[in-house]
């Protein structure tokens, strides 16, 4: 699959197709992998493409890394998860479609560390369904190795009010406010985030119980119906605190209520942009 | 070893030894694990603590215990007529880290430095005066360390007020290198005894480790290649696939960076000194809303300048201790180590 | 549960139909619960949840956001907007422990001077019920402890702070 990867690299960089070829190379650890940017077509052998490839490249697509807007597009090794949150960024219209040039890799799964990273688990889809070009042979589709992609979340929601507010206190506790989940998500690309603002202070930046509090319902809701579950957050903290868990509950709620799954249609409205006459208001007065 | 330092023979086990100074009414601080993330926290029950050869290293240094990841400079409240400013009052009880690693112990020696550099941070040192640093010797190390590297090993004693090591029939036998260290051995005496000079002291494992490590760095000659590449176009490449989420910065021991804000609440408030890091663009965007490291490749240079030529210029010393925590918790494998080795390969251009 | 505890609400409503209806309640001299404070927006749609959040954090027990009734709004939509939004906060507060009820919801029109009145007393008395919010108050505690005038500190003298800054 290496081969065939580097193929469609070097040929898309020698024959000025694309700007730039963002992929997968060799780490320096054992079971990590590292980001190449490509310019030219002679660094296009570097590229790989193996189970520890977990991480989602998407990120580099946002403006801030200055890969995109320019007179070609960039092209990216995307993951069929990935996939998902560069359908997002066309959705919430950073990424021009033109302005990507999507490399679909079919994948039975990778690994975080030595175990399978948690998003594989609950996964469906292992193949790409929207891309430009494809690598590698068609994998054969499975069922989810868990019965429940959501039962974590059922396991919290199923504590009382007391005990989820002391298992969320004592995990927020480790967060050091270093923002690594914001920086590591594809969908954090705000220029300036809330929590940077200070005029007025929303969020205390300091690592106190409010602070962190504040910190982490505001990252959450701000990625409702909008979170591919990609699991980069969890994988950045290095605290080891669940934070898809929370964005896992805000997209199944999303769905239960509004029938909506991000990251699958560019064309789609996302759902808390927009609204039904019958929407539920069983809570309003 | 360093003149002055004398030689216990712990006869008993590491929990033991906690549970001894835990009785002694002793404030103990250790790596203990919360859920999955293995953090320095206090001691309560001598069994949390996680025995010394059961792990590599924290995903926090100790450095918190000096330096606050927030911590309150000023306190005011609001009176009837003005504004009453208030000392916060810094804990100065004593604390015993013990489980710490060569390298962290050694980040103290460094930061000491800076903390003491035309202004003496009294927040800092009043709690490293009251701190003593008992430190385990490395049995394991693993790919991100790289202590070696930076002028120090895995049984270094630099920094520490004691250091443990296992002679090679595993009994940990205790070097003290400061009055501090003494004066923890004198309060547990009933765990040591003397070392006679008959007694076996070494252990191969030591030098095993060493061996196992990375490749020793050229501190000079990295530091000669950044004395002339300010402006390269490496750094664009390095820092192209940097995602600014300042891990590296953030747990690193030797890091120092922090960040100054007020903090109201109802008829008061507290100003804070809270961790920051050279790779977010808010740490010099100025109020004018120019930015001097207005891209990434410039932050990610002066993280590298910082550590291998800014602080040697200042300090003579290299502002890393070679505890690969950095390389460890990377999201993209962006490895400092791997980025000072290249850049002083033959063949990289000096522009 | 504490039958003196007054709670605290913030009520966020909107200028066009919300804070009208509660003028109207005042001016026809209706009684109800002072426990609320209104805070006057434009309308549910620019009722960021972490105006909800900061009410919180500064020693709120409990939350009432109103506006206009659906198709009523001023700006059309905004109410629609505000109730999906609303919908899937107060999941994420149960979610991380914190009582739902303490963010209540209702529509009151401008004309509604007596529903205004009744929701008012059914919160107040709902959160009544709920207690003081101790969890959070903890938290403001923990995390601002700084003292006053009359805790016995040592207090800076003007001198000495002029001396620390040189």
């Amino acid at each position: 699959m290496s081969n065939d990867i580097r193929q469609i690299a070097h040929a898309l960089l020698s024959e000025g197709k694309v700007s730039s070829v963002i992929g997968y190379a060799e780490g320096s650890l054992k079971g990590r992998v590292q980001t190449l940017i490509a310019h030219t077509a002679r660094e296009a052998e570097k590229f790989i493409f193996n189970e520890n490839c977990v991480n989602n490249l998407a990120v580099y697509l946002t403006k801030s890394y200055g890969l995109i807007n320019k007179d070609k597009p960039a092209a990216v090794f995307l993951k069929p998860c990935d996939i998902k949150s560069v359908t997002a960024l066309i959705q919430e219209h950073q990424l021009r479609r033109e302005d990507v040039f999507i490399i679909g890799l079919s994948c039975q799964g990778v690994k975080n560390g030595n175990v399978m990273a948690g998003k594989c688990m609950g996964c469906s889809i292992h193949n790409p369904q929207y891309y430009d070009a494809i690598v590698g042979e068609t994998v054969e589709e499975k069922e989810p190795g868990i019965s429940d992609p959501f039962a974590k979340v059922k396991e919290i929601e199923n504590m009382t009010t007391q005990e989820r507010w002391d298992f969320w206190m004592e995990q927020f506790d480790k967060c050091i406010r270093c923002y690594a989940c914001r920086q590591a998500c594809p969908l954090c690309y705000c220029e300036e985030c809330i929590v940077d603002k200070t005029q007025p202070r929303w969020i205390e930046s300091s690592s106190h119980p409010i602070g962190n509090l504040s910190w982490h319902l505001i990252r959450a809701f701000h990625l409702a119906g909008r979170c591919t579950g990609c699991g980069e957050c969890d994988r950045a903290c290095h605290q080891n605190i669940p934070l898809s868990l929370l964005n896992m509950k805000m997209g199944k709620e999303i769905f239960e209520l509004y029938g909506y799954r991000p990251g699958m249609d560019t064309e789609a409205k996302p759902p808390l942009t927009e609204f039904k006459m019958e929407d539920s208001e069983e809570f309003i007065r | 070893m360093t003149p002055g330092m004398k030689k216990y023979k712990l006869k008993t086990g590491y929990t033991e030894l906690v549970q001894c100074l835990l009785q002694k009414g002793k404030n103990v601080i250790a790596p203990k694990y919360s859920g999955r993330t293995l953090l320095f926290a206090k001691i309560d029950n001598a069994a949390d603590a996680v025995l010394p050869d059961k792990y590599v290293n924290t995903v926090r240094s100790a450095k918190e215990f000096m330096f606050p990841v927030t911590e309150p400079i000023v306190e005011f409240s609001y009176g009837n007529k003005d504004v009453k400013v208030f000392d916060p009052v810094v804990e100065a009880d004593e604390k015993i880290i013990v489980g710490l690693r060569p390298c962290d112990a050694a980040a103290f020696t460094v930061i000491d430095d800076i903390f003491n550099y035309e202004y003496k941070d009294e927040f800092y040192f009043t709690r490293r005066r009251n701190a003593v640093l008992i430190t385990f010797a490395c049995e394991t190390s693993d790919e991100a360390c790289f202590c070696t590297s930076v002028g120090l090993s895995p049984e270094s004693p630099q920094g520490s007020d004691i250091l443990f090591k296992k002679n090679s029939s595993g009994t940990y036998i205790a070097y003290t290198n400061s009055e501090k260290g003494e004066m923890v051995i004198r309060q547990a005496e009933e765990l040591f005894e003397e070392l006679t000079e008959s007694e076996e002291e070494n252990n191969s494992i030591y030098e095993e480790v060493s061996r196992s490590m990375r490749k020793p760095l050229d501190t000079v000659k990295i530091k000669e290649w950044l004395d002339k590449n300010f402006e390269s176009t490496k750094w664009d490449e390095y820092a192209s696939r940097c995602l600014g989420c300042a891990s590296c910065a953030f747990l690193c021991p030797t890091c120092h960076c922090f960040d100054i804000v007020d903090e109201v609440k109802y008829e008061g408030g507290l100003r804070r000194k809270n961790w920051d890091a050279c790779q977010f663009p808010l740490f010099t965007l100025h109020a004018s809303g120019h930015n001097p490291r207005d891209i990434q490749s410039k932050r990610y240079r002066q993280r590298v300048m910082h550590k291998f030529k800014y602080y040697s210029d200042r300090f003579n010393k290299t502002l890393c201790t070679g505890c690969g925590r950095c390389v460890r918790s990377c999201p993209v494998n962006l490895d400092i180590y791997q980025v000072v080795s290249e850049i002083t390969m033959e063949g990289v251009e000096n522009e | 549960m504490n039958e003196n505890f007054e709670p605290k609400i913030a009520a966020f409503v909107c200028t066009w139909c919300t804070y009208t209806g509660a003028d109207l309640a005042g001016t026809s001299r209706l009684k109800y619960e002072p426990n609320v404070r209104v805070l006057r927006l434009p309308c549910t749609g620019r009722i960021d949840f972490s105006l909800v959040i900061k009410a919180f954090e500064n020693g709120a027990d409990g939350v009432l956001i109103s506006g206009c009734h659906p198709n009523d709004c001023h700006y059309n939509a905004g109410n629609f907007h505000a109730r999906r939004r609303f919908a899937i906060f107060r999941k994420l507060l149960e979610f991380t422990g914190i009582d739902p009820n303490r963010v209540q919801f209702s529509w009151v029109s401008a004309a509604e001077g007596a529903k205004w009145r009744d929701v008012v007393n059914a919160v107040t008395d709902e959160i009544r019920k709920l207690g003081p919010f101790n969890e959070y108050q903890k938290l403001i505690h923990d995390s601002f402890p700084f003292r006053h005038e009359d805790s016995g500190a040592e207090e800076i003298s003007e001198k000495e702070q002029v001396e620390n800054v040189k």
